[in-house]
């Protein structure tokens, strides 16, 4: 009995409606498909081009790289002192009161 | 040589040639198994979802994604069930994204079906499936449209053998149910 009532269900599935052909669907398939491969080729150029660029600049970088990383060595210890000092947190409080009473007015 | 004249001869090419051609990284082959898997995988979405322009959707993800993986797969001629495989987990990802949680839920969740009148035995199989659980949809539809083993469905949904051959008994039984209740309306 539960044979036949399979057998049953697997007729009526037979029947149910496959969806025709749709060439719109294939085409919309085959669209997607070509933006991501060119989304990847782009990619991949944009990849090689940075690296290419890197290697390029990399004696330039790492001589920018020393000047910043000696300038803030010289400089920041400075600018602290500057910022902790009584004038520097009353020009700093000073300057922070103007913005904020301009913002609100 | 133009597309079109490379193109003739991949619509008479065996599946298994179009599948290795596509694995080679060859677009147009791929395009060609899309044309001849489309029916199926539509249809299958379309049982599972209920909703034919949802099926659609899913389908075209489940494509982009076949053609995605299709270096990994190990032999052309596995295709079609490794892209059934595909769009099934496609489906799961979509039913969890929606927020059922389809592994525990009691409740059902009905899916929009069109009603146009028609009093068919596929309309209402069709209704009678939305009627179910999405695990247990999912689960009689492998079963009895894709004709799938127990073994098949448990691999490609990832869940243990138990609750498939539970929720294909209990999915079928209650099919027959609403089945029965919509001949009863008929008449």
């Amino acid at each position: 009995m539960k044979d036949d009532d399979d057998m049953e269900l697997y007729r009526l599935f037979d029947e149910i409606r496959v969806p025709p052909q749709d060439e719109v669907f294939v085409e919309k398939v085959t669209r997607q498909i070509a933006r991501h491969r060119l989304i990847h080729r782009a990619t991949l150029i944009l990849v090689l081009a940075g690296a290419a660029v890197l290697a390029a600049l990399t004696p330039w970088l790492t001589v920018l790289t020393g000047y910043v990383a000696t300038g803030t060595k010289l400089f920041i210890p400075d600018l602290m002192t500057v910022i902790l000092s009584p004038i520097g947190c009353s020009i700093g409080g000073g300057m922070g009161l103007f913005l904020f009473l301009r913002a609100r007015s | 040589m133009s597309p079109s004249l490379a193109k003739d001869p991949l619509v008479s090419a065996a599946e298994i040639s179009l599948v290795a051609l596509a694995m080679s990284g060859d677009d147009t082959a791929f395009e060609e198994l899309v044309r001849r898997r489309q029916g199926g995988i539509r249809g299958l979405m379309g049982q599972l979802s209920g909703d034919w322009s949802l099926a659609d959707d899913l389908s075209q993800e489940a494509f982009l994604r076949a053609w995605r993986k299709i270096r990994t797969l190990r032999s052309p001629g596995a295709f079609g069930g490794w892209l059934r495989r595909i769009a099934v987990n496609v489906f799961l990802q979509h039913i969890r994204r929606a927020g059922a949680a389809i592994q525990n839920s009691d409740e059902v969740v009905p899916y929009p079906v069109v009603d146009d009148g028609d009093a068919s035995i596929k309309m209402d199989l069709e209704k009678a499936l939305a009627r179910l659980k999405p695990i247990e949809r999912l689960c009689i539809v492998l079963s009895y449209s894709q004709r799938m083993s127990h073994g098949e469905i448990c691999t490609a949904t990832g869940l243990p053998l138990g609750t498939v051959k539970s929720h294909i008994s209990r999915g079928s039984t209650r099919l027959r149910e609403y089945l029965k209740d919509y001949e009863g309306d008929v008449r």
